[in-house]
Parts: C-alpha cells; structure tokens; sequence
C-alpha cells in the first residue's frame, strides 16, 4: 500500500521531468517550483510548524531564532562542554597517620609531579594527574615516602575503559543533574565511545543567590529589580527567604549595586549574598562523581509520607554488582545486588535489625535522589540480596544501570568547552544576517549588470534558492551556528556559478544564430555535465567531511560540510529547473525576440540573427 | 586566439616560484625540518584556552600582558582584534577546585577591576591536547580520503575521453597546488603578521580543495566535449580552445565568490577571518591552476613532455635544496 503510494508520487515526479513536449514540461516543472516555493514559504512565515496525521505521520518545528529557526549555542549564548572517561592511572595511598590532602598536593608538588589529591578518609587518599607512568609512580611513592614515614600501601589502580552499559549510566546522571539546574533545551548525548557532548543553552551568565533574614514577597523583589533596571532571565524562590536570580555575566559594579539595592529597598536583612558564574556552577554539578548511599529509613506511618533516613557507612563502593535478573517465579523481573566483604557485614547488621519491622526501610539514594526503598524480608547474611516489586524488565535495567553508575563511577574530564555569552551570540547572529543580505545583494547586482535579463532570472533564482536552503535548514531541522550561516553565504556564490555556466553557454549559442529559446535548450544541455560533475565532487568532499566531522572540532566542520551539501544540491535544483523555467517563460511571452536584453555584448552580425531583433 | 598552451612551461616556473617561498617557510626550522608544521597553531591543534574580551575603556596589548604576567600567565599572548576588543590565548586554565572559583574567573575578575573589561560579552575556548592531536590527523585523512574519491569520480566521468585517468591525476594535481599555496602562504603569515590556524583553517583548506576541483572539471569538461566534437584536432589545440571558451565563466564566478568572501568579512570574528582569506587565496589560485597548471599538464603528458619537465624540475629541486641547506646550516 504505502509502497504502491511512494512508487506513485515518484511516478509522477517523473512524469513531471519527462513529460512529452518541451512546453508541457515547462508548465508542469513551473507547477512543481510553486509547489516547493509555497511550502518552504509557508514552512518560514510560521514560527511553529507542526503536522499531525494520527498513525502516520508527525512533526514539530520551530526555535527560539528568526523565521523559527533553531539557534546555536553561539548565537543565542550558553555553553558547550564535551567530557571524556578519564581512564588514566590513579594512586591510592594509604597512611598511617592522619593528613590533609593539601599535605599531599604539597609534597607532590615539590617533586615537579602535577597532581589532584582527594580524600576519602583521614589517612586514605585518591591521587590523579595527567600522566603518571610507571616512572613517575616510582618517584612519588619514594619522595612520599621519605616525606611521610607513615606511608603503609601505594597502589595503582588502573580503570578500564567504560562499558556502553557504564556510559549509560552517565548519560543518566548527568541527564538528571542538568535537569535540576533547570537549564532549557540541554542536549546531552554521548560521542563515541568514551565522550559525552553536553550543551546548555543560556548558562554562560552569574547565578546570583540571596537568603534574606525574613520572608519576602516576589513582587517586591521583582519590583526592585525593575527600578534598577535589571535584566534578568529567571527568578526562582526556595523558599520564602532564599531566591535564585538568573542573569546575563553581572559586573562588579552590577553585582553591589544589586546587593545593596536589595539592602535598602526592601527594608529587610541579607544574610547571604552568593554570585557564581553559570557555567562554573554546571560544570561543578556535572563534573562530580556520583555518589550512591544506602540508609536505615525509618517511617512515621503506616505509608510511609514522612520519615527520617539514618546514615549506616553502607555506600556504592560497598556494593559489587547489580544485574537485571528473572525472578525465581519466572515471571516477573528484579535487581539482583551484591556487595563486597565490608558491604555484606553492613547489609547483614542492618537486615537482621529491620527484618520483619513495618515502619523500617532500605533507602537507596543516588545523587540525593531516592532510586527505591525496599522493606527487608529476610535476614541476608552473605550480602546477595534482590529487589522485587512490579518491575518491568525495563525498569529494572534502569536501576541495575543507575546502581552501576553508582557503584563504579566514571571519572570525568573535560576535553572542550565553549562558552558563548548571550549578548555576544545576538550579536553575531545580526551581523551574520547582514552579511548574508549583503552578499545576496552585490551577487544579484553583479549578475544584472553583466547578464542584464538573464542576471534578473538568476536574481530571482537565487531568492527561491536562499528561502528553500532556510525552509530545508527549519524542517530538517539543523542547529544553525555560525559555521552553517557561513557554509550558507559562501554557496551563494557558487549557487550562482551554475547560472553563469548556463548563461556563457546560452550566449554561445546565441552568437551561431540560434534563437533564443534554442539557445537555452542547446545552452543548458551543454552547461549540464560541467554543473553536475562539479557539483558531485563538491558533495564528495561534504560527504568526507560529515564523515571526519565529529571527530574534527565536533561541530564546527560538520555545519559548515552540512550547510554547503544542503546548499549545492538546492543550487542545482533551482539552476536547472527555476532558471530553465523562467528563461523559457520569458521567451515565451515575447521578450525573447529581444536578443539584446540577454547578452552584454553588442551581437554585431545582427542579421544572421534570424528570429530579428529590435 | 591567444596561445596560452604554447607557453606551457613557464606557468610551472610561475608556479614554482609562488609555491617557493611558503614551502621553504614551511621547511626551514622551526617547520617540517625540524618535526614541526612549519604553521602558527591555534589552541585547535595544541591545546589552551582562549578568551575573546573587549573593554569598555582604551587598553594597550601591552597593559594586558603585563597584567597576565603578573598574575602567572607569561605565556599568555595578547592580539588586538577591534579597537577595544582582544584575543587573549594561554595555557589550559584550570577547572574551578572545591570552593575555589575556576582560573578563568579569577582572570576575569581582574581584567574587570583592572581594565573594565566587559563581563557579559565574551566567548571562551578550550581544548584539551588529546582533542587537539586528533583533529591534524583527521583532517590529513580527510584531505587524503577526498581526493582519493574525487580522483575516481573523474576517470569515472570522463570514462568517454581517451586515458580519462590522466584528467583525475591533473584535477588532483592542481589541488595539491592549490592547497600547497595556501598553506605556504599561511605559514610565511604565521610568522610575520603571527596569524594562526585553527580548525575553521582546515575547513577553508576542504573548501579550497572542493573549489580547485569544481573549477578544474568545468575546464575540463570543456575538453571532454570538444575532443568528442573534432577527434581529428591536436590534444594542444582543443586544450586552448577550451581555456578560452570557459574564461568568462571561471572569471565571473570568481568574482561572484570574492564579493560573498567581502560580505562575509562583516561577520567579523578573528576565527572566520583566517577561513576568508584562505578561500579567498583560494578562489584566485583555484582558477589560476585550472586553466595554467590542470589542463597545461594534460598536454604535457599527451605529448610526452613529462620527462623534460620532471628532468628539469628535478635540477630544479637539486638547486633548491643546495639553497635551504645553506639558509638552514646558515642560521
């Protein structure tokens, strides 16, 4: 059925290129260019395009930008962070006696070794560095050493790539983080293997937070913000003293004049006055290793509304694995875990205390976030336990994934960042809109001067192709950046080049004395294998483009190959089937007696012009 | 009609001479002599951070980097890119650690009290060495992959014409030109005006490529179609027939691409001025290699003159080398 309909709808595309006679063609071809000139039109004038047909079909476009158009961080501001699994080696030492990192960070420092400590106990610490090769290990632990005598084991801990499942769970965190600072339309994805590519729009910018010694209205917080004519683009309220203002990159004299404007005006006291750069804060919530808790919940009724949790030591790096499993009634599916010898002594105490008792639970607790809180049914002594419930298998990978992630978390780097502030992105995209019409402009101006009538056709050639390569760019739909707008300028020229090729060969044509609506026959078949090769081997060069693209500077060349394809293959269409049509309409309606009107050069054997022109 | 075939040999020397200067400012230490791209890397390819800030006061470059040194980043270099904005590159800044704030902050923070830089305007970069190491190879072998594709594309398409490899061998032949030209050109840049590339570099690079190729086929295609038309006729002769057929073509189109490049210059950014003017040098050099180095190459080896010229180019080469030597033993 739908492929009867497909074979059908190219049938008649056919039918339209192949029709019988030249006039015909010409008739149906300048149906067709109305036809996509009207959609692509129609597609441009509304800011949100949305088509519904139940079942079949469904599709949603629309963005923040002109036309409806989506917009890149670099034109509307915000910041584009790509992270790596950090699988280089780490050290684990451990003391016998009681130390602060910064004791470490210090030693190490002084051997000429760059390293992040971080402590895990009061004589346990965890030591990462950009290369620490089995040379270096070596001398730190000697200069470790005989710095500190108390220095009972050295190890190397290798981390293994991260498994898709692992990578999983990232993506999970990190999805679950970045909801909660409440950025819009984050993208969040992985690349490769090992990297994950986040951006969030409008977090470049301070994040101003003030407790106030008193409850305070919104409206009066909002009203002084508008007497100092603060912009601002959020405010959230915690609670009736503590507010989170989202702002453009606050100057130092914005940031008192707010602090004491606040002061004075609203006759309240400020506890807390906390200014943070955006995207230092979603970097520090991003970057942190997730952190997997289980606690003693112990409940204050019967379902459970309100409770307390009670820290037991359990956390994820007690736990050894969690696996999606059958349930031993071989219908449902449940959470197998297991934890290790010191999680198994814990997991023991605390299940033999609660077993059997109603108002007690096992809270997990991913990242400050309950994952489940199962009761405890039996007294579980080797630390393998599962966790039943109405579970779809679906659910439980989720949790098994989010247990993981907890369990053995993926360190993080980051590898490339770009931040754009706002202002600057509007900025860009101005200009860039200004340099397109420009360049549109003098092309156009270029081509009447020299082609006269035919230089008009390819004017408006170039309009139909400039509204079809947007309306292709809106319902694809493609983040525009700036590298995509200058991928578009740039094929303007050579969009045009295709006309030229056509106009040369026309203009030959007409100089043996062929009429004018032979020329362009003649002309364009000429023109057309020169038009088509070197258009493939531009789209040769996109394709091996989009190919290394994500791995070149991640976007930046895969817009600019992704534009310039949309635009050569737009630029052939609008050259072989608007231009053709509207020479020959021109023709048709008279004007091509007027051979003059077509050529920049005077035709000096006007008599062998047989059609005779003025 | 103008013979231009007949004074094939002198656009190799043209040539040679224009490739001259940038290759050996890409040879001579520190370029590929001594291990190193001969180039002047953006962060894109070394890894380091870039801050672009304007100020809403006048500052000096050298202001700035007095300032930078004395808050440890000597190495940071300072280039003026309007009149109060400036491109401020250093090492890789740190991330913010604990309650500390990040480096890029601090810097900030000081520029502002310092200078009034102005907060709500800037554009941050940084890249990692690993991203950096792999963007130079991705992009060799994109480079390396296109023309291996182009090059089949060809022979393929003028599969109608007598030897139609020998037409893809020339189109490849002119790129490498080409894109020899622009690098040179861009690392004699690099070390007097201190331009650096980045990765919208190797894009230009791709374009001057893409570029090259659609210029040399239209030449080309011309050639197909007029050995098709007159088998009788010397290889010689249709080539500069053809050259003059397509002339006001591959002029026009050249200027059309230059006034969209001049539009494009108001898009401003130091980022995408680098990429107009290599397609810029591009657009110029592609329709020069098309109609002076493509099709002449395709006489040449029709008429068995390859010999001489690789004869005559290698002696070429000898004396060449004999004078980097001297210049890179001088120093």
């Amino acid at each position: 059925m739908l492929g009867r309909w497909i074979g059908g709808f190219f049938g008649s595309i056919l039918w339209m290129l192949f029709p019988s006679s030249s006039r015909e063609r010409s008739i149906r071809l300048s149906f067709l260019v109305l036809l996509i000139l009207a959609v692509s039109v129609a597609s441009l004038a509304f800011r949100e395009v949305s088509i519904n047909i139940p079942g079949l079909f469904q599709l949603d476009r629309g963005g923040s930008g002109p036309l409806g158009l989506k917009l890149g961080l670099d034109l509307r501001g915000g910041g584009h962070l790509v992270y790596q699994a950090d699988t280089a080696i780490r050290v684990e030492v451990v003391f016998g006696e009681v130390l602060t990192a910064k004791q470490i960070t210090d030693a190490a420092n002084e051997l000429k070794i760059p390293v992040s400590v971080k402590s895990k106990g009061n004589n346990v610490f965890r030591i990462t560095s950009d290369n620490l090769d089995a040379d270096t290990r070596d001398r730190l632990e000697k200069g470790l050493k005989e710095k500190f005598d108390s220095l009972e084991t050295f190890q190397a801990i290798e981390t293994p790539p991260p498994t898709p499942e692992q990578m999983e769970g990232v993506l999970d965190i990190i999805n679950r983080r970045v909801n909660a600072f409440g950025t819009e339309e984050p993208i969040i994805q992985t690349i490769g293997d090992d990297r994950i590519l986040v951006q969030l729009p409008g977090a470049t910018g301070s994040i101003i937070r003030v407790t106030f010694s008193e409850p305070v209205e919104m409206e009066d917080l909002l009203s002084v913000l508008a007497r100092i004519e603060m912009p601002f683009n959020s405010l959230d309220q915690d609670d009736n003293r503590r507010f989170k203002l989202k702002t453009n990159t606050l100057s130092s004299g914005r940031k008192t004049q707010l602090r004491q404007a606040l002061g004075d005006q609203l006759g309240v006291k400020i506890d807390s006055f906390q200014v943070v750069s955006g995207i230092d804060e979603a970097k520090a919530l991003i970057g942190q290793t997730a952190l997997l808790e289980f606690k003693e919940r112990t409940c204050a009724d019967r379902f459970c509304l309100s409770y307390e949790d009670a820290d037991i030591g359990l956390t994820g790096d007690d736990l050894d694995r969690a696996d999606p499993v059958m349930d031993s009634s071989g219908v449902g599916w449940s959470i197998s875990i297991q934890f290790n010898d010191r999680g198994s002594d814990i997991f023991s105490e605390l299940t033999r205390r609660i077993v059997g008792v109603e108002t007690k639970r096992i809270a997990i607790i991913l990242d400050g976030e309950q994952l489940l809180a199962p009761v405890s049914r039996a007294w579980i002594r080797d630390g393998r336990s599962e966790i039943t419930g109405n579970f779809t298998r679906e659910e439980v990978r989720t949790r098994s994934i989010q247990l993981e992630s907890g369990r053995l978390p993926v360190p993080l780097k980051i590898i490339q960042e770009s931040d754009v502030d706002a202002l600057l992105g509007s900025e860009s995209l101005e200009k860039s809109l200004v340099a397109g019409m420009i360049g549109l402009g003098l092309v156009m101006v270029f081509m009447v001067a020299y082609y006269r009538m035919a230089g008009v056709v390819a004017a408006v050639s170039l309009v139909v192709y400039s509204l079809i390569v947007l309306a292709l760019f809106k319902m694809i739909p493609i983040t525009l950046t700036l590298s995509h707008i200058g991928g578009f300028i740039l094929s303007i020229g050579m969009a045009v080049d295709a006309n030229v090729l056509i106009f040369e060969r026309m203009k030959e044509e007409v100089r043996i004395g062929r009429t004018l609506a032979s020329s362009m026959e003649v002309g364009f078949n000429r023109a057309w294998p020169a038009i088509r090769d070197g258009n493939v081997s531009t789209l040769i060069t996109c394709i091996v483009l989009i190919w290394f693209g994500d791995r070149l500077g991640g976007g930046l060349i895969t817009g600019f190959a992704i534009s310039l394809m949309i635009g050569v293959l737009a630029s052939m269409f609008t050259a072989v089937v608007v231009s053709r049509n509207l020479l020959q309409l021109l023709a048709w309606i008279g004007l091509g007696r007027r051979i003059n009107l077509f050529t920049p050069e005077r035709l000096r054997r006007t008599g062998d012009v047989p059609v005779g022109g003025s | 009609m103008i013979d231009i075939v007949g004074k094939r040999g002198w656009y190799f020397l043209i040539s040679a001479f224009i490739i001259l200067p940038g290759l050996i400012s890409l040879i001579v230490p520190p370029g590929w002599a001594s291990g190193e791209s001969g180039l002047n890397p953006g962060i894109d390819f070394t890894s380091g951070s870039v801050l672009q800030v304007s100020f809403d006061s006048p500052v000096s470059e050298q202001q700035i980097q007095e300032r930078m040194n004395q808050m440890g980043h000597s190495e940071a270099l300072i280039q003026r890119t309007g009149e109060r904005s400036f491109f401020i590159r250093t090492k890789l800044l740190a991330e913010p650690v604990g309650d500390l704030p990040s480096e890029r902050e601090f810097l900030e923070q000081d520029l502002e009290d310092s200078f009034g830089l102005v907060r709500d305007q800037i554009k941050f970069d940084s890249v990692s060495p690993i991203v950096a190491s792999e963007t130079v190879i991705n992009a060799f072998f994109a480079l390396l992959a296109a023309s291996v594709f182009i090059l089949l594309y060809i022979w393929y398409a003028f599969r109608r014409v007598p030897k139609s490899y020998r037409y893809g061998v020339a189109a490849i032949l002119a790129l490498v030109h080409d894109v020899i030209i622009v690098i040179g050109v861009f690392s004699i840049l690099g070390k007097v005006l201190n331009m650096e590339v980045n990765s919208m570099f190797i894009v230009g690079v791709l374009i001057v490529a893409g570029y090259s190729v659609n210029d040399t086929i239209v030449v080309f295609d011309r050639i197909r179609e007029n050995t098709i038309r007159f088998p009788d006729r010397a290889l010689a002769t249709l080539v500069n027939m053809s050259i003059m057929d397509t002339m006001g073509r591959s002029l026009n189109t050249s200027f059309t691409t230059l006034f969209v490049l001049l539009a494009l210059l108001l898009m401003g950014g130091p980022s995408i001025r680098g990429l107009l003017l290599v397609v810029a040098i591009g657009a110029v050099v592609g329709t020069y290699s098309s109609i002076f180095i493509a099709s002449q190459f395709i006489v040449i080896w029709d008429r068995g003159e390859l010999g001489k010229l690789i004869g005559r180019g290698r002696r070429a080469t000898s004396a060449t080398a004999t004078t980097l030597m001297s210049v890179i033993l001088g120093r």
